[in-house]
């Protein structure tokens, strides 16, 4: 994978919400359950770096709060995310980061889909087939150098 | 003994490497007392100096030169510097002389007999004949030493030789690699430019040292000098910005250097860049704009390091200012284009572009370019204002109104300085008053939340241009900012920027916003109605305006207090409010200093307490909500009074409250009102005289008072004042008489006996009493006996150590010794110990154990960590505790051990402490592992990695990752986020 060669070379950069989930009464209470939400979900992943920018998910728009449905009950999670353009190759990398740092992150009773956002990307079907493909992430992942790069990603985001 | 055995002594000495400072100070006391001459000194170094062996020169010119440093000036007589200094520099011409002749000339440097011609010679010898890179380091650093000393000393000496010095000084430096030896000769440059005139040479000078630029080095741990990178770069930086000559030939390399990819090196072009604006000709300058420009917009654009756009910024500002001219010139007009085209070109392309993308980072150039000259801001603002208000007026795009507003923000913010506002903002006053008025179509959810922002800010901005709006319409601006900040409760973004602004404006508008917000703020607080949502936000505002702007602060004291006493709020909000006062009171006593505590007092503590006196109408428990809040502001005021004017305020509140505190059964509520007798009485200065005949008999009447009520808040108050009279006694005898005289009275061991221990104790150990001892030791004995109390002994130690709001308190003049908790820890830490491995009893080594978490987590890390072997079992042991507070306490200490001293615990790392952390972290009885305990638990799990070596710790990592796997399941978020950062720590660790 040639990375030095970017494919989107000035990518628009947003300005970052500076919002953290502020601690309220019900945080300290033993009693009260706290179940998985989207924001939670969402600052799990926001910090994680593009392969190409030394810029977060958030920063780029990639990964959107709205964008996230989750359900605790049925150990659901949905997440759809944009690239910064329509030929984006480095797509099926950033949702393979996704899927790690929330294989690493989330309980593992959670099934989690991983979808590009409808009509954002040229090879939309492709890359949802492949970044929700069992085997085809696991073998990614016994790739020492795609693990490598995976975990420079997520370095910013643990 | 003679002179030349001295000499011969020392030589011999040098050959032996001994140390010879003895033998120095008797020949620098031989030559001072006049037994013998600095003449005699040189005839007897004559065989050493005059040798044909290069060592034995060198020894002899050492002995002269650390003899001549040593020696006073008085004691080198006029006629022999000249001789000497003519000896010195002929000595420049041997090689091995040279490191000792140079301190022997700087010795000299200094005396009023070193002439001119001197300072001549020797420097002539030294540009010709000494090849100073040949030489070591600190040889090296000497001649810049001397160079620079000759420079400040005999300035008409060094302008007389002036481009020969200057000349001389580039061919020295050139070639030099030391930073020592560097920052020596940047430091000297400086001074040397602005002695000599540099404009035929200063090619030379430039060309030694901007080869430099931009200069890197990286301190060594251990290396002792004092240079840092920081210091090295701001002197070279000096150095390249110290002369306009340099201007013509730095500015293309500078402007070159600002594409650099290493971030640090393109910040150091830029600020180097905006100091050599002020100084540099704006003609070398404006040749290299047009590049400047381009690259500083590309890096404001493509930020991914705001260090280096604010760089790219301050640069942008500093050299405007330096190239545009202060006001138009007639022909300007008609000319080609200006250096301001460059970046209004760029700009009006954008504005103008059917989506505009990097509003904020266009806005920021804009503003950059406005804020560094009132022409500036004029044209700035004159070229891109009727664009986007008229971009603004035709579109009803809410994204692109945003935009378009941001960047009107920015350069609207260039205006608010009133010496450089721009003209044409009177005549579009209308427009822009327009584009900020509130869109009734605009929907107030998140969604929007940053187009109302943005909104609000420009609001503001119009509040702060100078003289821009009308009284009425400044005040009903700040009153849109007021309500968007208290009213909104869909977004708390937009409550928090509008407290935000609110508190902008305060600072620069107090009147106003005293007149406008305050009774806007206030009456929406008042009623039955509001929520505690928006009374929150009400009293944030309100505090945050109250803390921000110090003219503002005591009305809205007052307003609130005033608020409060009326009865205008509801039951629901008393609370809140007074938690509000007191924040507003300690921040305005911590800020505001002692000369505003009065009128704190008179304008909020004073008109509370009488009123939660009289009849407050309040609920009990809201009552001692308040109370306690009203106490802690009343200490934090009160405490800042001088003595005199505490004991006038001490007066009415002991005719109020003395009596009722020393009966057993108070009238009516008065018990619960005690803390704000106590507060105050604690919180006075240790020479303010209480208003009582007998110290001790008003003590002991608290004592018996406080054992026989059945009310805590009472008692509690009666020992508080007990503790802050006997730790403030500053006489041993009165103080040992108040302690015996309280002590007897609280005979038996009863819950108020034992409390009574724990205040007395508190207030003998921190100013270090040994009486105290006496009485933590009676706490112990009832802890060993396992009585009834045990538990309560044992919970006390946090009282004897702990912080609390006004009693034995540092804030409030307690007595607190340097080392008391260092002797509390050496003294009682070893007896809880020995207790504990003596007792039989189960329960007693519980409390002992508490006793000793309650000991540990008051104690400083410095103290804590000497000894605190011994202790550890007994920590490991206390996470086994039921009681959560304590096992989250013993967790986090355990865990300091294995930050600070990671080696105690590695013994005992697998087999005790990983187990026992996997327990605590465990989700289970909330009671046993509460949040606090698996929280604490999971930080020491993460902490662990980065301690210990793999090896250590492989044998456990998979129960590890497992227990952190299940935790990350936890019923609780902040626990889950904990568990997810331990985790991937620990996947990391097995990686590596």
């Amino acid at each position: 994978m040639n990375i030095t060669q970017k494919i989107n070379d000035a990518p628009l950069v947003y300005a970052v919400e500076s919002r953290t989930r502020e601690a309220g009464p019900g945080d300290l209470d033993d009693g009260v359950d706290d179940p998985i939400d989207a924001e939670e979900v969402y600052d799990l992943i926001r910090n994680i770096n593009d392969p190409e920018h030394p810029l977060t998910l958030e920063q780029l728009h990639v990964a959107s709060r709205d964008h996230i449905s989750v359900d605790d009950g049925a150990s659901r999670v949905v997440i759809e995310f944009t690239p910064t353009i329509p030929h984006c190759s480095m797509v099926t990398l950033i949702g393979l980061c996704i899927r790690v740092r929330l294989l690493r992150s989330l309980p593992e009773r959670f099934k989690v889909d991983i979808r590009v956002r409808h009509g954002t990307h040229q090879s939309e079907a492709d890359v949802n087939k492949q970044l929700n493909d069992k085997e085809r992430v696991a073998a990614a992942l016994e790739n020492t150098y795609l693990l490598e790069v995976v975990n420079q990603c997520l370095a910013t985001a643990a | 003994m003679s002179v030349q055995r001295l000499v011969d002594a020392y030589i011999i000495g040098l050959g032996d490497g001994a140390d010879n400072g003895g033998v120095r100070r008797a020949l620098v006391e031989h030559i001072t007392s006049g037994d013998a001459s600095l003449l005699e000194l040189v005839q007897a170094l004559g065989a050493y100096l005059a040798s044909e062996e290069g060592g034995r020169r060198s020894r002899g010119m050492r002995v002269l030169a650390e003899v001549l440093a040593d020696l006073p000036p008085s004691a080198i007589p006029a006629q022999a510097t000249a001789k000497l200094a003519q000896f010195f520099g002929a000595r420049l011409s041997d090689a091995t002389c040279v490191p000792y002749t140079l301190p022997s000339i700087i010795a000299l440097l200094r005396l009023p007999s070193f002439t001119a011609q001197c300072v001549a010679d020797v420097l002539g010898a030294l540009f010709k004949d000494v090849h100073v890179q040949s030489f070591q380091q600190s040889t090296r650093c000497d001649v810049y030493r001397l160079l620079d000393l000759a420079v400040q000393d005999h300035p008409d000496a060094v302008k007389a030789m002036g481009s020969g010095f200057v000349l001389g000084f580039a061919q020295i430096l050139d070639g030099e690699k030391d930073p020592r030896a560097l920052m020596a000769a940047f430091q000297a440059i400086p001074r040397l430019v602005a002695l000599v005139d540099i404009r035929d040479n200063a090619e030379d000078l430039f060309d030694v040292v901007f080869c430099y630029f931009p200069i890197t080095f990286k301190h060594r741990d251990g290396d002792p000098s004092a240079i840092s990178p920081e210091s090295l770069k701001a002197a070279l930086r000096a150095v390249i910005t110290c002369s306009p000559y340099f201007g013509g030939m730095a500015t293309k390399p500078l402007v070159e250097k600002t594409a650099a990819t290493s971030t640090s090196a393109k910040i150091d072009a830029y600020e180097t860049l905006a100091a050599a604006a002020r100084v540099y000709s704006p003609d070398v300058l404006r040749p290299e704009m047009e590049a400047l420009v381009e690259q500083i917009r590309e890096d404001v654009i493509m930020a991914s390091d705001d260090a280096v756009a604010s760089a790219a910024l301050a640069t942008l500002e500093a050299v405007y200012a330096a190239v545009s001219p202060a006001a138009p010139s007639g022909d300007a007009a008609g000319e080609g284009s200006t250096p301001l085209d460059y970046v209004l070109k760029d700009a009006v392309f954008r504005l103008t572009a059917d989506g505009i993308k990097n509003p904020d980072q266009i806005g920021r150039v804009l503003r950059a370019v406005a804020c560094s000259s009132a022409y500036n801001c004029t044209v700035v603002s004159d070229a891109v204002l009727p664009i986007i208000l008229e971009r603004l007026a035709a579109t009803d795009a809410l994204a692109a109104r945003r935009e378009l507003m941001d960047v009107l923000n920015h350069v609207l913010s260039a205006s608010c300085d009133a010496e450089r506002k721009a003209e044409c903002l009177e005549t579009e006053k209308d427009s822009l008053l327009a584009v900020y008025q509130v869109e009734a179509s605009v929907p107030l959810d998140k969604e929007h939340s940053y187009l109302h922002i943005t909104r609000l800010k420009g609001i503001t901005l119009l509040v702060l241009l100078p003289g821009f709006l009308t009284e009425n319409e400044a005040a009903m601006a700040l009153q849109t900012i007021a309500r968007a900040a208290t009213e909104r409760s869909e977004d708390e973004n937009v409550n928090k920027e509008g407290t935000h602004l609110l508190v902008q404006l305060a600072q620069s508008r107090p009147a106003l916003v005293e007149a406008a917000v305050l009774p806007l703020l206030l009456r929406a607080l008042g009623g039955e109605t509001v929520s505690v949502q928006r009374a929150a936000c009400l009293l944030n505002a309100l505090g945050a305006i109250g803390v921000a702007a110090p003219k503002v602060l005591l009305p809205v004291l007052g307003g609130l207090a005033a608020a409060m006493t009326s009865g205008e709020l509801s039951q629901a909000h008393y609370a809140a409010a007074a938690t509000t006062i007191r924040k507003m009171v300690e921040a305005a006593a911590a800020k505001g200093g002692d000369p505003l505590c009065p009128d704190l007092v008179a304008v909020a503590v004073e008109p509370l307490s009488d009123w939660v006196y009289g009849a407050s109408g309040l609920g009990e428990e809201v009552t001692g909500r308040v109370v306690l809040e009203l106490a802690k502001a009343a200490a934090a005021a009160h405490s800042r009074l001088d003595a005199e004017a505490q004991e006038q305020r001490l007066k009415p509140l002991f005719g109020r409250y003395a009596e009722a505190a020393q009966s057993p059964a108070p009238p009516g509520r008065t018990s619960l009102l005690l803390p704000l007798y106590a507060a105050s009485v604690c919180a006075c200065r240790p020479q303010t005289r209480l208003p009582v005949d007998d110290l001790r008999r008003y003590l002991g009447g608290l004592t018996d008072a406080a054992l026989a009520t059945g009310c805590a808040a009472h008692r509690e108050a009666c020992f508080e004042i007990i503790a802050a009279v006997i730790n403030k006694t500053a006489d041993a005898r009165l103080r040992g008489d108040l302690t015996a005289a309280v002590l007897q009275r609280a005979d038996g061991a009863g819950p108020a006996q034992v409390r009574l221990r724990h205040w007395v104790a508190r207030a003998l150990v921190s100013c270090s009493d040994r009486a105290g001892y006496d009485c933590v030791r009676w706490l112990l004995a009832r802890i060993g006996e396992n009585a009834p109390q045990a538990a309560l002994a044992a919970e006390g130690f946090g009282t004897i150590l702990g912080d609390h709001g006004w009693a034995v308190a540092a804030a409030t003049h307690g007595v607190l010794k340097a080392l008391a908790r260092q002797r509390f820890y050496v003294t009682v830490v070893p007896e809880i110990t020995a207790g504990f491995n003596s007792a039989a009893d189960d329960s007693v080594k519980v409390h002992l154990l508490v006793a000793l978490t309650h000991t540990i987590r008051h104690m400083p890390k410095s103290v804590l960590m000497n000894g605190i072997e011994s202790v550890v079992p007994l920590l490991l042991s206390a996470i086994r505790l039921t009681s959560a507070g304590l096992k989250a306490a013993s967790i986090r200490t355990v865990a300091m051990v294995a930050l600070e001293t990671p080696d105690t615990l590695r013994g005992e790392l697998t087999t005790s402490v990983v187990p026992l952390l996997l327990a605590a972290v465990a989700q289970g009885d909330p009671a046993v592992n509460s949040i606090d305990v698996r929280r604490a638990a999971l930080d020491a799990l993460a902490l662990l990695p980065e301690k210990y070596p793999l090896t250590a710790l492989h044998t456990a990592r998979r129960d590890i990752l497992a227990a952190l796997a299940r935790a990350r399941d936890d019923r609780k978020r902040l626990v889950r986020a904990d568990a997810v950062k331990a985790y991937n720590k620990w996947l990391a660790f097995g990686d590596a």
